[in-house]
C-alpha cells in the first residue's frame, strides 16, 4: 500500500502546473547566466589577473563551465528551498482545501501511511529538482564555456584541479539534497497544521530567511545562536570546495538536517494521527 | 436481525460546544436507514465519526460487530462513504480519481469495472473530462461512483442530494432504494429533509443539538393513530362552538389560530368534520392532515425548539 501512495503522491504532484514553477524559472534563469557569464567572461577573467595576478600564475580558461555551475548553486541556494517549498507546503494543506482529505481517510489506510507517502513523496521531488538542477547548471555551462579547473573566490581563493571536480560537484548536490529534504520536512509539518498551502509556503520561508539572517548578524548573541539554527548547516554544499575536504564537518552538518528533518516528521506524525478532519 | 453499525454514548465536544451528545444508534443489516436532523444537529459529526474523520471525546462504534478505533483499516473496507459534498483531486479525470481511490481500498478495478460504474451514475460520457469541469450534480454522481466501487457491505451518504434538481433527487432516490432491494446492501443515510427520508427508508433517528429525539420505523413514527387536521375555516367561532357541543375541549382536543383550526382526533375522520362544518353554515377553504412528528422536526428545523 506504502509504495501505491507514494506513486499517487508522486502522480498528485506532478499533475500539478505549480511543480514547474521551479524546473521553468531554473530553465529561464541559468541560461542567461552562462550568456552573461560568456559575453562578460574575459573582462571578469582580467579582474582576476590583476589582483591576483602578481601573487599567481594564472593560465588556461577560469570563467569556465564548472565555475558557471559553481556560482549558479551559489546563486540559487536560496531560492531553490522556495522552489520546494512551492510544493512540500501543499502535500497536506492541499488535501484540506480541496476537500479531499475525506476521501483519503475514508479509505483503509493507516494515517501513517499517509503522512510517510506524503514526505516520501516530497523527498523524490526534492531530488528531481536537484538532479534537474544539476544537470541544467553544468552540462550547458559546459557546452557552452568549456571545462578547466575551478577557481572557487570564497573567504579564501581555492583552486580545485579538474580531476577532482566531478566527486566535488556530486558531492555538493547531494548536500543540496539533504538540504532540501529538511526544507521538504518543515513545509510539509507547517502544511500538516492548516488547510490553506500559502500559509506553510510563508511560513517554511520565513523561518529559513529569519534564520538565516541571524546566523549571520556579526554581534556576540546571534553568534552564539548560530550554531543552534539549523539553516546554519543548509550551506554544507560548499565545504565540498574546501581544501582539504572536512568530512566529518559535512557529516556533522548532514547528522544536524537529518536530526532536523526527523523531529519535523515525528511532529507531523503524531500531529496528524490524532487530527480531527473538519473540512 | 444482524447488527451492522451501532454507537453507544458517543458524544463528541468542540470546546465548550457539544457537537454529538451520548447518541444510541443501531443500523441492521440490508435496511435503509435514515438520520435526520436540521442543520448543525450533529449529523455531519457522527458521519464523520463513522467514518474515522474524527475521533469521539467518548462512546464506542462499533462496525460489523467490530470496535471501530481498534479495526478501522479492516472495517472501512467494508464501507463506501460521502461525508458532505464529495471532492476530487480537480485536475484529475473521473476515471483517474477511481481508479486511485479504488486501489486505496487495495483492489484493482479493470477499465470495464470503472466504466460500467461510471455508466451507472451516468457519468460514461465524461469519463476522461476532469472533475473541475464538473457540475455540482456531476460531483454529486462520482461521489456515488467512488462509494460503490469496491462493493461495500455498507454504504453511509451525507446529505447526497444536496445541491441536486429535482430529476437528480429522485435519481439518489431510486438509487438508494435499489441498493438496498436489490443488492442488499445497507444504506445509512443522512438528511435534513423529512419527506426524503421518508420515502426511501425503513428506520429513522432523529437528532437534534446532538442528541436523539426520536428513533424507530418510519411507517410508525410518521403515521399515528391520533390523527391532526389543519382547518382553514370562514367562521372560527362558530366551528368552535360545534367543536365544544362535540365534547372537544379547546386547547386540549382542538387549537384557534387565526382563521385556522388544529384538531387531534381519533374519534371523528376529516370528511366528517368537513360535513360538519358545511351543514352548519360555515365554509371549509382548506384541510388537511398534520403529523405530529412532522409538525416537531419542522419546528426544530425552524430552531423553535
Amino acid at each position: 500500500m506504502i509504495l501505491k501512495m507514494i506513486s499517487f503522491e508522486l502522480y498528485k504532484i506532478f499533475k500539478k502546473w505549480r511543480t514547474y514553477i521551479g524546473f521553468l524559472a531554473l530553465s529561464i534563469f541559468i541560461p542567461i547566466l552562462i550568456y552573461g557569464v560568456s559575453e562578460g567572461g574575459n573582462h571578469y577573467q582580467r579582474i582576476l589577473d590583476r589582483n591576483m595576478g602578481d601573487q599567481f600564475l594564472i593560465v588556461g580558461n577560469l570563467v569556465n563551465g564548472w565555475y558557471v555551475a559553481f556560482i549558479t548553486i551559489q546563486a540559487m541556494i536560496i531560492h531553490i528551498p522556495f522552489f520546494i517549498t512551492l510544493v512540500a507546503g501543499d502535500l497536506f494543506a492541499g488535501e484540506g482545501s480541496a476537500g479531499t482529505y475525506r476521501m483519503l481517510i475514508t479509505r483503509p489506510i493507516r494515517r501513517e501511511t499517509i503522512v510517510v507517502a506524503k514526505y516520501i513523496a516530497g523527498f523524490i521531488y526534492a531530488l528531481v529538482f536537484i538532479v534537474f538542477f544539476g544537470l541544467i547548471s553544468t552540462f550547458p555551462a559546459i557546452y557552452f564555456l568549456g571545462t578547466g579547473d575551478l577557481i572557487v573566490p570564497l573567504e579564501k581563493i581555492i583552486v580545485i584541479p579538474s580531476n577532482e571536480i566531478y566527486w566535488r560537484f556530486l558531492l555538493a548536490y547531494f548536500s543540496s539534497f539533504i538540504s532540501m529534504c529538511l526544507v521538504v520536512s518543515l513545509a510539509a509539518l507547517f502544511s500538516s497544521l492548516v488547510n490553506n498551502a500559502i500559509g506553510p509556503i510563508v511560513g517554511t520561508m520565513a523561518v529559513i530567511v529569519i534564520f538565516l539572517i541571524l546566523g549571520e548578524l556579526p554581534f556576540e548573541l546571534f553568534e552564539k545562536i548560530s550554531p543552534y539554527l539549523f539553516t546554519k548547516y543548509m550551506t554544507v554544499w560548499i565545504d565540498s570546495f574546501d581544501y582539504p575536504v572536512d568530512f566529518s564537518r559535512i557529516l556533522k552538518s548532514y547528522a544536524v538536517l537529518i536530526g532536523h528533518g526527523i523531529l519535523f516528521f515525528a511532529i507531523t506524525l503524531l500531529n496528524f494521527r490524532k487530527k480531527d478532519i473538519l473540512i | 436481525m444482524e447488527i451492522v453499525l451501532e454507537t453507544k454514548s458517543l458524544t463528541k465536544k468542540f470546546k465548550n460546544i457539544t457537537a454529538v451528545d451520548n447518541l444510541d444508534l443501531v443500523v441492521y443489516k440490508g435496511e435503509v436507514f435514515g438520520f435526520l436532523g436540521p442543520n448543525g444537529a450533529g449529523k455531519s459529526t457522527t458521519i464523520r465519526m463513522l467514518t474515522s474523520l474524527i475521533y469521539p471525546d467518548q462512546g464506542e462504534i462499533y462496525l460489523f460487530n467490530k470496535k471501530l478505533t481498534a479495526n478501522s483499516k479492516s472495517i472501512l473496507r467494508k464501507v463506501g462513504a460521502i461525508v458532505e459534498s464529495p471532492d476530487f483531486y480537480l485536475y484529475l479525470t473521473a476515471f483517474k480519481n477511481l481508479e486511485f481511490l479504488s486501489q486505496l481500498y487495495g483492489i484493482n478495478p479493470t477499465r470495464k469495472q470503472i466504466m460500467e460504474i461510471l455508466d451507472f451514475v451516468g457519468l460514461s460520457n465524461r469519463w476522461n473530462s476532469k472533475v473541475k469541469t464538473f457540475s455540482h450534480g456531476m460531483k454529486q454522481r462520482l461521489g456515488i461512483a467512488q462509494a460503490l466501487l469496491h462493493d461495500p457491505d455498507l454504504i453511509i451518504l451525507d446529505e447526497p442530494t444536496t445541491g441536486l434538481d429535482p430529476q437528480g433527487m429522485k435519481e439518489i432516490r431510486e438509487l438508494v432504494i435499489s441498493l438496498s432491494k436489490e443488492k442488499g446492501k445497507t444504506v445509512f443515510i443522512s438528511s435534513h429533509l423529512l419527506y426524503e427520508v421518508e420515502l426511501i427508508a425503513n428506520r429513522m433517528i432523529i437528532i437534534n443539538r446532538g442528541k436523539k429525539v426520536v428513533e424507530g420505523y418510519v411507517k410508525e413514527l410518521l403515521n399515528e393513530e391520533k390523527a391532526t387536521y389543519n382547518f382553514r375555516l370562514s367562521n372560527i367561532e362558530r366551528a368552535k362552538n360545534i367543536l365544544i357541543s362535540l365534547n372537544f375541549e379547546l386547547n386540549h382536543d382542538f387549537e384557534v389560530n387565526g382563521n385556522e383550526m388544529l384538531i387531534s382526533t381519533k374519534r371523528i375522520s376529516a370528511s366528517q368534520l368537513n360535513k360538519i362544518f358545511v351543514e352548519n353554515g360555515i365554509e371549509v377553504f382548506e384541510f388537511y392532515r398534520k403529523r405530529t412528528l412532522e409538525e416537531y422536526f419542522l419546528e426544530i428545523t425552524r430552531g423553535q425548539k
